[in-house]
């Protein structure tokens, strides 16, 4: 597996970086394969990268926890310390190295999304705009399958007179008696059915 | 359209004298530029019209089922997609030029794919600014 695009990756227009990302209903190819994403970020005291990074292992183990409040207890004889992690500090274990989670994992009861530090989001001063975007993008797509499913089933009773006074099936079976019309069969009623599918 | 248009402090493109160029134009503005969409853009333009057409339209039959074709949409779309097969064949040197307007479920796929190969391509390619966070 190769991670150089994503560990160098460029900006993404004028000053903006992508921070976080995260594969959201990915659909399995041929191979039952998914290809899904997950991006977090981190930011670090400057100069702290090198240590930083030496520590990360298999990123999953070390980052797993990013942006998720934690506690310990230590114990120094008879004393006992409760130390509470807050969300916005993760320390690298194994060095004094700190860091301030800005983007990461948020899982709750009914969903999993990216949360954003508020202090980035306030510090910037961001609105919200994607995922109006989105939804709207949604809306078209569930629009668009219901036209689809609609016109199916509203003009399937049409297209099947046109077939039976086509094939001549019941109950459009022609006369044998003699007509003075020039006009084939039960024209009338397949034009009647031709005009509601158009 | 419109609502997209909203996420972006420019000025909303004119809704009149050919409105579709307009907002190509507007998008243009932005850096989406439609014709890399590979969507069928004469086919998008078709429907906006069609459905005009449909909505507004003079009645074709006498059940009020079926609209037809004015000069306009005829003179901007003269392979349209949402015309009637039989009329065009019948009427292909002589009779009326305006045709029904006709819509079949192989077109309405048609239409369908394209329109989400559209609104996609604009989704992937609008700016940053405009698609998540506005600072």
């Amino acid at each position: 597996m190769d991670f150089t695009e994503d560990l160098l990756a460029d900006r993404i227009g004028g000053s903006w970086f992508r921070l976080g990302a995260r594969t959201d209903g990915a659909t399995p190819d041929a191979r039952r394969m998914k290809d899904e994403m997950l991006r977090e970020s981190l930011l670090l005291p400057p100069g702290a990268f090198a240590t930083a990074f030496s520590k990360l292992d298999s990123v999953g183990n070390v980052l797993h926890n990013l942006g998720k409040p934690d506690g310990s207890l230590r114990q120094y004889g008879r004393q006992e310390d409760y130390l509470y992690e807050p969300f916005h500090r993760f320390e690298i274990p194994f060095t004094d190295v700190v860091g301030e989670p800005l983007v990461f994992l948020h899982e709750q009861v009914s969903n999993i999304g990216l949360f954003i530090n508020p202090d980035l989001w306030m510090y910037l001063g961001l609105e919200e705009k994607g995922k109006e975007f989105m939804q709207r993008l949604r809306i078209l797509h569930d629009k668009l399958r219901f036209v689809s499913w609609f016109f199916g089933l509203t003009t399937a009773p049409f297209v099947g007179i046109k077939r039976k006074i086509e094939a001549g099936d019941h109950p459009y079976k022609s006369s044998a008696m003699p007509s003075d019309s020039s006009d084939p069969p039960f024209a009338v009623e397949w034009l009647d059915a031709d005009q509601v599918i158009r | 359209m419109d609502e997209t248009v909203k996420l972006s402090s420019s000025q909303a493109p004119n809704k009149k004298n050919n409105w579709f160029e307009n907002y190509k134009r507007w998008f243009l503005g932005v850096g989406v530029e439609w014709t890399a969409s590979g969507a069928d853009l004469l086919l998008i333009e078709e429907m906006t019209v069609a459905r005009n057409r449909i909505q507004h339209g003079s009645r074709g039959d006498s059940h009020g089922l079926i609209k037809t074709q004015d000069e306009d949409y005829r003179s901007r779309f003269p392979k349209a997609l949402f015309q009637s097969d039989l009329e065009a064949r019948m009427f292909r040197n002589f009779g009326p030029k305006l045709r029904s307007i006709e819509l079949t479920k192989e077109r309405l796929n048609r239409a369908i794919v394209e329109i989400m190969l559209f609104a996609n391509f604009i989704e992937e390619h609008l700016p940053v600014e405009m698609k998540y966070w506005r600072g």
